[in-house]
């Protein structure tokens, strides 16, 4: 999709399973969401 | 070639309504308790450096919802011009609009008017200028063609359907040679048809 967008260089950088411990029970351990930081890049 | 994915057969607007309806929650008692974390207790699981807080407003910080950390991403230079997307709050606008400085510009975009307001409230508690509050939609940004140096977002892609509308404004909206850095969610087990169409699931 970043791609698709015309964006360049991904680079995902870091995942944790961010919902653990949450107050309210979530979906999000049924599908094994994780957390996730990515950067890329505009064509210069 | 690079083929975009389909976008989920969900309402949108069905989907705004439900996502603003709980991030008011977020900002009016962000202590009530939610399927996320929350303020500090957040802000210490996504890797913010204590340093990254101080002098921004206890407002902007007890509201904060993301899922990441864009500023672990690269750095934000004096002077530079940021979106951010999904502003929340403020606390990610109000921490690179500190780091740009007053030479710098800081655009925060959001869809929830309650979050639009603890932002501005905020921004003028720090006294930042510099960084103002637009209201907006992640795929249709009020923002002009190539302003900004940086583009930063924190667990709100996730929360649109149509991805690639999301990453067209970012691109639409960079400099040539600037950059995206952003916070979000990935899963890893398929998601049905079904559960794409499940505004709950959405909202987590």
């Amino acid at each position: 999709m970043v791609v698709a967008a015309g964006l360049e260089d991904f680079e995902l950088t870091w995942r944790a399973e961010v919902f653990d411990g949450a107050p309210q029970e979530s979906s999000a351990a049924s599908f094994g969401t994780l957390g996730v930081n990515f950067r890329a890049q505009k064509p210069g | 070639m690079t083929v975009a994915p389909p976008i989920p057969d969900v309402d949108v607007e069905d989907l705004r309504c439900e996502i603003r309806k709980e991030y008011a929650e977020v900002a009016a008692n962000p202590d009530r308790g939610f399927h996320f974390h929350t303020g500090r207790p957040l802000a210490a699981i996504l890797g913010y450096d204590d340093s990254l807080l101080e002098g921004i407003p206890e407002a902007a910080i007890e509201s904060l919802a993301g899922t990441g950390n864009p500023f672990s991403l690269g750095e934000i230079a004096t002077g530079s011009k940021v979106v951010d997307i999904g502003a929340g709050a403020g606390l990610d606008s109000l921490i690179a609009g500190r780091l740009v400085g007053p030479t710098g510009q800081v655009i925060g975009v959001d869809m929830t008017d309650e979050m639009l307001a603890k932002a501005q409230n905020a921004a003028a508690e720090a006294g930042m200028d510099h960084v103002e509050f637009r209201k907006g939609y992640a795929e249709l940004l009020p923002v002009e063609d190539g302003w900004a140096d940086v583009v930063i977002s924190n667990g709100v892609v996730n929360l649109c359907p149509d991805k690639v509308a999301v990453f067209q404004e970012m691109h639409r909206v960079l400099k040539p040679g600037g950059r995206i850095q952003i916070g979000d969610i990935i899963v890893q087990k398929a998601v049905s048809e079904g559960a794409k169409r499940n505004i709950d699931l959405w909202k987590g």
